[in-house]
């Protein structure tokens, strides 16, 4: 039996979309059988940032509407074999779906993969009921400033209450200069005032706009922070202890240096 | 030297200070969801209750919600501060 793992943010553009796709392709890259889904109805994006964009037939609504079975939605991955991708519908809204249908579909597909992993909508409204309905757990991803966080503890707030059993965090978007500077909050921070548990941390690389250009996910690059840090997310989903990535690594020793003075 | 640096930091703190706390306090009031309304019903209701039995300045009660440092999300109060008045010494 799978995991249903739902990934969320309420404020939009911190990197939902980005992060499901990263964590789709690291677990199926470690072998495992994986479905992303994007709930986002009306202005899908993860076939985009998969790269299979011009693969799409039927998608999420045509599956709960019976125009076509699961499988012919499901698009196989250019390069793993064990990664499909239910796309979201355009021409449609979110009220095309109900928690209870997304629960069904999401219960079958558990007994056949390891992970469907959901790609939720931004906002607190239809579009999120549908996304968690199903959900075995939550990852709430976040950026260190005021609105994402302020978003973020109301999200948490709100899969409490719907009573989804686990809640992870995923700092997005650390600029580790400007941490060391004072001029923006750090992980500690960021837990502290959440006071959830910390999945991981992804630092602010400019890879991932290449990645997004070539349609091609981060953690293909090994080289990149980005890749990186979701490969240890990765792992961490599995189950195995990765230690944080030292995000000192990447800033200068001037910095460094003059950080000890300002802070 | 130090002096100079330490001067600097109190008249402008870096900004994620100022982050933090906005955070903190926006975020008391979002958890709590208690429209201000409410609030100040209950800070009404409190001060004609006292007011039955001892005199109170009305302009100085004061009602708010409050988080528990330290302790979980949603551990929270509210605390009502209801100073006595000046000849109020003869309450003791």
């Amino acid at each position: 039996m799978g995991k249903v793992i739902v990934v969320t943010s309420g404020k939009g553009g911190v990197g939902k979309t980005t992060t499901t796709a990263n964590l789709g392709t690291g677990l199926a890259m470690a072998g495992k059988r994986v479905v992303v889904i994007d709930a986002d109805i009306g202005l899908r994006n993860l076939d985009v940032i998969l790269g299979l964009e011009n693969r799409i037939v039927y998608n999420l609504v045509d599956i709960v509407e019976e125009t076509c079975r699961p499988k012919q939605a499901m698009i196989k991955d250019k390069k793993l074999e064990g990664l499909f991708l239910i796309p979201a519908a355009q021409t449609r809204d979110k009220s095309a779906i109900t928690p209870e249908q997304m629960k069904t579909l999401t219960a079958k597909l558990k007994e056949d993969y390891d992970y469907v992993l959901i790609d939720c909508p931004a906002g607190i409204e239809q579009g999120f009921k549908n996304a968690i309905a199903g959900a075995d757990e939550a990852l709430v991803v976040t950026t260190p400033e005021v609105s994402a966080v302020r978003d973020a503890d109301r999200i948490i707030g709100m899969l409490e209450a719907a009573e989804v059993p686990s809640t992870r965090l995923v700092i997005n978007r650390i600029k580790q200069e400007m941490v060391l500077k004072g001029e923006m909050m750090g992980i500690d921070d960021v837990v502290e005032i959440l006071a959830v548990d910390l999945l991981g941390i992804i630092p602010d690389d400019s890879e991932i706009v290449v990645a997004s250009n070539k349609g091609e996910p981060v953690i293909y690059n090994k080289k990149s922070f980005a890749g990186q840090a979701y490969k240890n997310i990765t792992d961490r989903i599995e189950g195995n202890d990765v230690p944080l990535m030292d995000l000192n690594g990447q800033v200068s020793v001037w910095t460094r240096l003059f950080s000890r003075w300002s802070k | 030297m130090f002096n100079f640096f330490k001067k600097k930091k109190e008249a402008d703190p870096k900004s994620k200070h100022v982050a933090k706390e906005r955070l903190q306090l926006v975020l008391i009031h979002d958890r709590a969801s208690i429209p201000p309304n409410v609030i100040e019903a209950i800070r009404k209701d409190i001060i004609l209750a006292i007011s039955k039995h001892i005199d109170i300045e009305p302009g100085d009660v004061s009602v708010s919600i409050e988080a528990h440092p330290g302790a979980s999300r949603n551990s929270r109060s509210i605390v009502a501060d209801v100073p006595l008045r000046k000849k109020g010494e003869a309450v003791r």
